[in-house]
């Protein structure tokens, strides 16, 4: 009877405590920039070269539905970047979920071919050195309207590409698979960033909220696909003139928090310019209310303890940091970025 | 010895630049000449094909003047019944939106269509407007293919239109709708579509209005054989303005005109090739122009025909005559390097131009003023047929009648007074050219017109007054208007055989009696306070100190050195500082070109220690040039070998390859390959250096120094041989070959073996060897 107590108790304890660990994580990181500048070229090349990247997830081009030409890529991006033997290169597409609220099986069909041809297309053209990429990530906020047709296009993408589709998934659907479905993909990556609208709860930091990210992960069904993670690694601002948004700033935020002050007590996340300043092709004046939603090194490591709390990781996992911009990288040190990728061994 | 041999070899291929490096030269519209300039007239729908050297290209500001009715606002104002304003008409059909298109608009236009219930018209407008997005080219997104692509929705526009166009009643809103889907189907890269639609709706139209010219613009753009597509291109071309641009190119000039004109049915859609004919001709086209008038003499473009034929004839014959600059309109530049000047082919041309000048004079006078339009445009244009034909004084009796007429516009008047004023400086005599007064404000009310001046100042020259011609050269330059010309000298082609300035000019072709008039003309009028006066002299008069100094340099040129002294010093010792361009001092840079001429030479070591040190100036190294050639012939000097020395030092450095070039040059240039002055010669073989180091080598006591002497001789016998022979050579190196040739290196290999290799090929010989004089 004690051998039994004993034995129940252990459990109770292990179970507490647990922590799935990633044996092997492959370290990845997302550019979604359209277009490389040549200044933070270098400062990118080194930071990859130094965190040892070995996936680089790149958005080729993003899908939307004009309304002259129907279904077509926008936002190509100028893929002239980097040294890309080091590293293998997973084309991206983003898609608007109004491509398939406004298609058919035909133009799907059609689509799936288009896509196919641009990323072999530009991968010829960018990354000719490079062996075969064997993988397409897609990127795309379906809901229940387009959930039929999306999975009919990963479907189609797999069978005409003929390579290793993965999909992002946002950790609604991650929750809620019964009625979300699951996409007929071979790999999915959970995107734990941008949980709340930025005008819905403008309490709540918008692009990783803790709390909510627990909501979400805690009491969750395994997944029924292999999942890799993406965290965020960026920060903005929201800049309310007269009460009213008026823009995101994405950097200078040095700048920016110089002529700060924190409005007090009741809004955290909430400042107040305190001089005249232009900055980000904005004019700030005193008085503009800012909300700065900042990732701290604190936050994602709470992410990376929740995440390991929940889920239940495949042996080899692909942790990936969105997005590549020594600009909003300066925030980390090259030490803090390599714990994100570590931690999830510990 | 290594670095000599570099400084050898450096200094020879110095001399192998290529005439044909890269570089600006001016050309086509740069120097084309135009008196009769199309903006004097009113051929706006023609304006794009003016005659010019560079590409068609769209008038920008379009084709129809500010006032005109468009002919499709015309239309819509006839199908109104003339009851609305052609400014209501152009706000409902470009400027408002198709939502705008309700009976509540406030516009006229379509409160006329609902107070009508003509919802044919209504909804036509609707489909135009909405489909307006599709009346262009989409590249594939996709990337698959360069072309552009077929759009799914346009597909259904073009549905659309075809079978409205059976429903509505009205035959105008039916024609607009196939002519919307011929237009959709051409951007959708449905071309038999294009034609079927044409054949079925247009084919036996009766009335052809802007409608069907434009719809039969894009039969024409998918029409495959030749002759009937450029059949159509000239019916559109008459016919449709703002087509004109884009459907010129679609008439083909490469095949029999009499294929074309077999599909024409009358004299108006013959007389439309052969003005399109006319129009695709860059050189002579009197044949087709004479055939539009046979055909339709009042056909639009005839007089835009005679403007063009005039704008060429001047082009022919006043680019050559006066800046002597090849016609704007080239064959091929590439050969044109390579073949030399003749001015007498020029003259020939010119002649064969005048000819036929004449002959578009004789038809312009058989024309019937009173079936043509713009009768008086051809007045003007026969005028200055005449100025280029040299009937100068019939030409003058034209512009007097032309001036009285009340039809002649404020432009049209003020080129006939400049063409006047031509004719009158054209009809002096040699003896007795002057700008008379009449003259003087003619130039005065066009002083910013440049090439007016330069062509009055080349008229005054050919004249003999080059006097009065140097000063308005000059006066161009005052008014920092663009000129640029040659002059009858130059024989080869190279990047620096054409004047920008008048001093560059007279530098190279005046003479020094041509200067020195220049100068006194100067010093006796540039104070007087007339108007024309004021502004003649106006530039030129600050430049009296530069023109002495000119004067002194052609002496020089002429090797007499007295006179040179004389005129040098008449210079302002301002001017030698002040061009620090022409005399450089040595700055942070370092230039060589104030090392004394006398004891230094390029490139080469110093090697002679005591010097006379003095300010250097033209006017100071000319004046210790005399002393010491008057030292060396002095038979009594004890060093008579050391001034022949120096003074062969001098003139060696007066050449291209010395020191002091500025003492016969204001510019040296590897490109500048055949400049004109008289001492060509002496400045590329340094004859005089010769010589003086000849008789330095006579009259030298050591052997040392001669052997240094004979070392001097032979490098300009080196220059003298290259510059011989570099054109003609076909060896593999013309350096071995110049330098085996030298007869004097010969010789001071001979009779002075111990010498040859220290002074061949050492560094610090040179000194040695000038030491040893004594």
């Amino acid at each position: 009877m004690k051998k039994s107590i004993v034995f129940v108790l252990l459990v109770l304890v292990v179970f507490a405590c647990q922590n799935h660990k990633v044996e092997n994580v492959d370290r990845g990181f997302y550019y979604w920039k359209s277009d490389s500048n040549y200044e933070s070229i270098d400062a990118e090349q080194k930071l990859l070269d130094t965190l040892k990247i070995q996936k680089l997830y790149v958005k080729f081009f993003e899908v939307t539905v004009d309304k002259v030409l129907g279904i077509i890529p926008e936002a190509k991006t100028n893929l002239n970047i980097y040294e890309e033997k080091k590293y293998q290169i997973i084309p991206c597409i983003y898609f608007r979920n109004e491509v398939f609220l406004k298609s058919n099986s035909k133009q799907l069909d059609i689509l799936a071919d288009n896509v196919t041809f641009l990323i072999s297309k530009k991968l010829k053209e960018n990354f000719r050195t490079q062996k075969i990429t064997p993988e397409i990530q897609v990127d795309c906020d379906w809901t229940l309207k387009s959930k039929d047709n999306y999975f009919y296009f990963l479907k189609k993408l797999k069978q005409i590409s003929n390579k290793k589709i993965s999909c992002t998934l946002r950790l609604y659907p991650y929750k809620f698979p019964d009625k979300m479905g699951i996409p007929p993909v071979d790999v999915a990556m959970l995107m734990c960033y941008n949980l709340i609208s930025p005008f819905d709860d403008k309490s709540k930091n918008s692009i990783l909220d803790i709390d909510e990210l627990e909501k979400y992960l805690k009491n969750a069904k395994p997944y029924p696909l292999h999942l890799d993670i993406a965290l965020p690694v960026y920060s903005w601002m929201q800049v309310y003139q007269n009460n009213h948004f008026s823009k995101v700033i994405y950097n200078d935020f040095d700048m920016v928090k110089s002529v700060l002050k924190p409005i007090k007590p009741i809004k955290p996340l909430w400042f107040e310019v305190t001089k005249d300043i232009t900055t980000n092709d904005i004019y700030l004046r005193i008085g503009d209310k800012i909300k700065y939603d900042e990732i701290s090194k604190i936050q994602i490591n709470k992410a990376i303890t929740l995440l390991k709390k929940h889920i239940l990781f495949d042996k080899t996992t692909t942790i990936s940091l969105f997005h590549l911009d020594s600009e909003q990288l300066k925030t980390y040190t090259n030490e803090d970025l390599t714990s994100f990728y570590t931690t999830f061994s510990n | 010895m290594k670095t000599l041999q570099v400084f050898i070899l450096l200094f020879l291929t110095s001399f192998t630049i290529s005439i044909s490096a890269c570089g600006f030269y001016p050309y086509g519209e740069d120097i084309r000449f135009c008196f009769t300039h199309p903006n004097n007239f009113g051929y706006r729908s023609f304006s794009e094909f003016d005659y010019s050297s560079t590409l068609f290209y769209p008038n920008s500001e379009g084709v129809y003047n500010d006032d005109e009715v468009h002919p499709n606002d015309k239309l819509w104002f006839d199908y109104c019944q003339e009851k609305v304003a052609i400014t209501e008409i152009v706000d409902g059909l470009y400027r408002i939106s198709v939502e705008e298109l309700t009976p509540k608009s406030t516009n006229i236009f379509v409160q006329y269509l609902y107070q009508n219930k003509d919802f044919e018209a209504i909804e036509y407008l609707k489909f135009a407007k909405s489909i307006e997005i599709f009346n262009q080219q989409y590249e594939d997104p996709w990337e698959r293919s360069s072309e552009w692509v077929s759009i799914e929705n346009r597909s259904k526009a073009i549905d659309f239109a075809v079978a409205n166009s059976k429903k509505v009643t009205s035959k105008e809103i039916q024609n607009r709708y196939i002519f919307q889907a011929i237009r959709l189907a051409f951007y959708n890269k449905q071309f038999e579509a294009i034609s079927k639609l044409f054949d079925a709706n247009f084919a036996n139209s009766k009335q052809k209005d802007i409608i069907y010219y434009w719809s039969l613009y894009f039969k024409t753009k998918v029409e495959a054989d030749d002759a009937k597509r450029s059949f159509y291109a000239a019916q559109v071309f008459a016919n449709a303005p703002d087509k004109r641009f884009v459907v010129f190119y679609d008439f083909s000039n490469q095949i029999n005109i009499n294929s074309i004109i077999n599909f024409a049915t009358s004299n108006e859609e013959c007389a439309n090739v052969y003005a399109l004919a006319a129009i695709r001709k860059h050189d002579r086209a009197l044949d087709y122009i004479e055939k539009v008038y046979q055909n339709k003499p009042s056909h639009e473009a005839l007089s835009f025909l005679l403007l063009r034929e005039v704008n060429k004839i001047e082009d022919w014959i006043f680019t050559p005559y006066f800046t002597y600059f090849e016609p704007s309109i080239v064959v091929d530049s590439y050969t044109k390097e390579e073949t030399d000047f003749s001015e007498t082919n020029m003259k020939n041309r010119i002649n064969e131009d005048k000819k036929y000048a004449k002959k578009v004079y004789k038809f312009s006078q058989k024309v019937t003023l009173e079936k043509v339009k713009n009768p008086n445009d051809w007045k003007i244009f026969k005028i200055q047929l005449l100025f280029a034909m040299d009937d100068f004084s019939e030409c003058l009796a034209q512009i007097h009648k032309a001036e009285n007429d009340v039809k002649t516009t404020v432009l049209q008047r003020q080129q006939l007074q400049r063409t006047k004023a031509l004719c009158l400086l054209q009809k002096q005599t040699s003896s007795a050219s002057e700008i008379t007064s009449e003259i003087e404000t003619i130039i005065l009310e066009n002083k910013n017109n440049a090439q007016f001046l330069f062509a009055a100042g080349k008229i005054l020259e050919m004249k003999k007054n080059t006097t009065n011609a140097a000063l308005l050269f000059s006066a161009i330059d005052n008014n920092q208007s663009y000129m640029t010309w040659k002059s009858s000298k130059n024989k080869t082609q190279s990047y620096g055989d054409y004047f920008t300035n008048y001093f560059q000019y007279i530098d190279r072709l005046y003479t020094n009696k041509d200067v020195k008039n220049l100068i006194s003309n100067i010093e006796k009028n540039a104070k007087k306070t007339d108007a024309f006066s004021v502004w003649k002299y106006a530039a030129i008069k600050n430049d009296i100190p530069r023109l002495y100094d000119l004067l002194g340099t052609q002496y020089i040129r002429k090797n007499d050195l007295k006179k040179a002294l004389y005129y040098f010093d008449k210079v302002d010792e301002k001017h030698w500082n002040k061009t620090n361009w022409l005399w450089q001092r040595r700055d942070s840079i370092g230039n060589y070109f104030d090392e004394n001429p006398f004891y230094d030479l390029k490139y080469t070591p110093n090697f002679i220690a005591n010097r006379e040190n003095f300010a250097l100036t033209k006017k100071s190294v000319t004046s210790k040039l005399i002393e010491y050639i008057a030292k060396a012939d002095d038979k009594n000097e004890p060093n008579r070998d050391l001034y022949y020395f120096l003074v062969g030092n001098c003139y060696y450095n007066m050449t291209i390859n010395g020191n002091a070039w500025m003492m016969r040059r204001y510019g040296v240039s590897a490109n500048d390959v055949e400049p004109y002055p008289e001492d060509e010669n002496e400045f590329r073989n340094g004859l005089l250096a010769k010589k003086y180091y000849q008789l330095a080598y006579k009259n030298a006591k050591t052997k040392k120094f001669k052997a240094l002497c004979l070392r001097l001789m032979g490098k300009f016998e080196s220059f003298e041989i290259f510059n011989k022979e570099t054109s003609s050579y076909k060896g593999d190196s013309l350096d071995s070959y110049v330098f085996n040739k030298n007869k004097i290196y010969k010789k001071l290999q001979k009779n002075y073996p111990n010498s040859y290799d220290d002074l061949i090929y050492g560094c610090t010989a040179f000194e040695d060897y000038f030491k040893a004089r004594r």
